[in-house]
């Protein structure tokens, strides 16, 4: 085991040369001390801390505010926390481990054998996330690089698929044949295309802001125009709320939904969109009257390259809902679904009302 | 002489571009470059009126010669157009701020690439008679 740097931000001095002694019987750990949290955060700057061990209740911050700043802290978004509380205040407990914690410790009932085994775990646990981490990275570069390099050929393929439809010319049922070809490697560009904003979703962090959901319903409507033209297309729209998110991913949720309710529907597609606002959160409510999705696959259609029915029915890539939901879960909200086969389907996303910005801003 | 540079790992590539040149009656000389180590030293020499230049690229990548023609003060006036697969933002982003003159996003259908043939060659036909004019 190479050395582990523990960082002891308690303001009580009887209680950190308790815990000293604890760690002492640990040869391998190295005991570093701050008195309060803002010592605490420079301890981080600049000290290689594998660990944090924190008084709940310290003279600048409290328990939670305490991890809030490490969490946002450059260094601190991933090194493991132990929280040190007083009997009595799990409440601050459970609290704490919801922002990212690894552990908490009761004072009065805390032994040496009890602290370095919760140290041990979490820095086990730690280690194992960040090999999780580290692999998700990886894969997703090797995705993201394969795509790329698929899409190169792809491309080359379908330009001379044209330039051979040219030469073609009159010869009809041959240039048929390459059209098939053409058509399909556009389709195979458009999967890749998606395969990659979905991989790419993933890593980028965008500002979050309010955003009129209406205006996103109209700029939705005009992108789809064609096709609700083509396909008769009745949306009925109430009036809906603003929320926190960013406008291109709001309407890369709105547009892949609607379109799909439009896309996977036997008769005159009917949508209505509905708003409802609970507490914090509006939920609003995505109506069609398409062919609907069994209940066993309500929670498969959110995973990648799920697609429920055969390509020559319907066309689609199987990514698009899978993105939506990681754009969902971005913005700090929910997506699920309830149908019935062949009535037609509801989708349910959750969004942070706009006036929630301050309270978010807080948590992240 | 109103050289074109068409910088291009792809022999394939090149030569569609090629052919919508050549199917619109273009009059520039094309000179094809597969080795963008190399690619310097061929823009120096030709000193082209126009840089086509593919992004995705073994051993150096579109935007580092980029980079490298828009530092040179010999080349950093020549318009480059870049053509490439991706679709990401950040990738388009870089090639304008590094002074990028167009961003074509691949694949082109072929009309496409006629129409850009045609008005590259038409803009060179104006551009020298403007330039004739007493």
């Amino acid at each position: 085991m190479t050395q582990v740097n523990i960082l002891i931000v308690e303001d009580n001095p009887e209680d950190r040369e308790l815990y000293k002694r604890y760690l002492r019987s640990n040869q391998n750990l190295q005991v570093l001390e701050a008195e309060i949290g803002e010592e605490a955060l420079d301890m981080l700057d600049s000290h290689s801390v594998s660990l944090v061990l924190v008084d709940y209740n310290l003279p600048d911050m409290d328990g939670i505010e305490i991890i809030r700043a490490i969490r946002q802290h450059e260094k601190g978004e991933y090194v493991p926390i132990i929280m040190l509380t007083g009997l009595g205040n799990e409440e601050i407990a459970v609290e704490a481990l919801k922002l990212g914690a690894q552990d908490y410790l009761i004072k009065g009932k805390l032994s040496a054998t009890a602290l370095l085994r919760s140290i041990e775990n979490a820095l086990k646990q730690t280690k194992l996330e960040q090999q999780l981490r580290d692999k998700t990275r990886e894969l997703e570069d090797f995705v993201s690089v394969a795509a790329h390099d698929l899409k190169s050929p792809l491309s080359t393929i379908y330009v001379y698929c044209q330039m051979l439809k040219e030469q073609l010319g009159e010869q009809q049922e041959t240039s048929e044949l390459v059209q098939v070809i053409e058509k399909r490697s556009e389709q195979m560009i458009h999967l890749i295309d998606t395969l990659l904003s979905y991989t790419r979703l993933g890593r980028i962090t965008t500002d979050l802001y309010p955003v009129e959901l209406n205006d996103i319903i109209d700029c939705v409507k005009q992108n789809l125009h064609n096709l609700i033209v083509e396909r008769d297309c009745e949306i009925l729209c109430d009036n809906l709320p603003g929320v926190i998110g960013e406008e291109t991913g709001l309407i890369q949720i709105f547009q892949n939904i609607l379109s799909n309710s439009i896309k996977y529907c036997r008769q005159k597609p009917r949508i209505r969109l509905s708003a409802q606002q609970s507490d914090k959160l509006a939920i609003i409510a995505i109506q069609d009257n398409g062919i609907g999705i069994k209940k066993s696959e309500f929670d498969n259609i959110f995973l990648p390259f799920t697609r429920l029915h055969k390509g020559s029915e319907f066309i689609g890539t199987g990514i698009g809902l899978a993105n939506v939901k990681k754009i969902v879960e971005q913005f700090h909200g929910k997506i699920w679904i309830e149908s019935v086969v062949d009535q037609g389907s509801t989708f349910y996303i959750s969004l942070p009302l706009r006036d929630t910005l301050k309270d978010l801003s807080k948590s992240a | 002489m109103n050289t074109i540079v068409v910088i291009d790992d792809s022999p394939e590539d090149y030569e569609a571009l090629y052919r919508a040149f050549k199917k619109i009656g273009n009059q520039s000389p094309i000179v094809h470059e597969d080795d963008p180590s190399s690619a310097m030293d061929t823009i120096r020499q030709h000193q082209p009126k126009l840089i086509l230049l593919d992004l995705n690229m073994p051993e150096m990548d579109g935007q580092e010669l980029l980079r490298l023609i828009k530092q040179d003060l010999s080349t950093h006036n020549i318009p480059v157009i870049i053509f490439s697969t991706s679709n990401n933002e950040r990738d388009i982003n870089e090639c304008y701020e590094l002074g990028a003159n167009a961003y074509l996003q691949k694949p082109l259908n072929f009309d496409h690439y006629l129409k850009l043939a045609k008005n590259i060659d038409e803009f060179w036909i104006n551009a020298n008679i403007v330039g004739k004019q007493p």
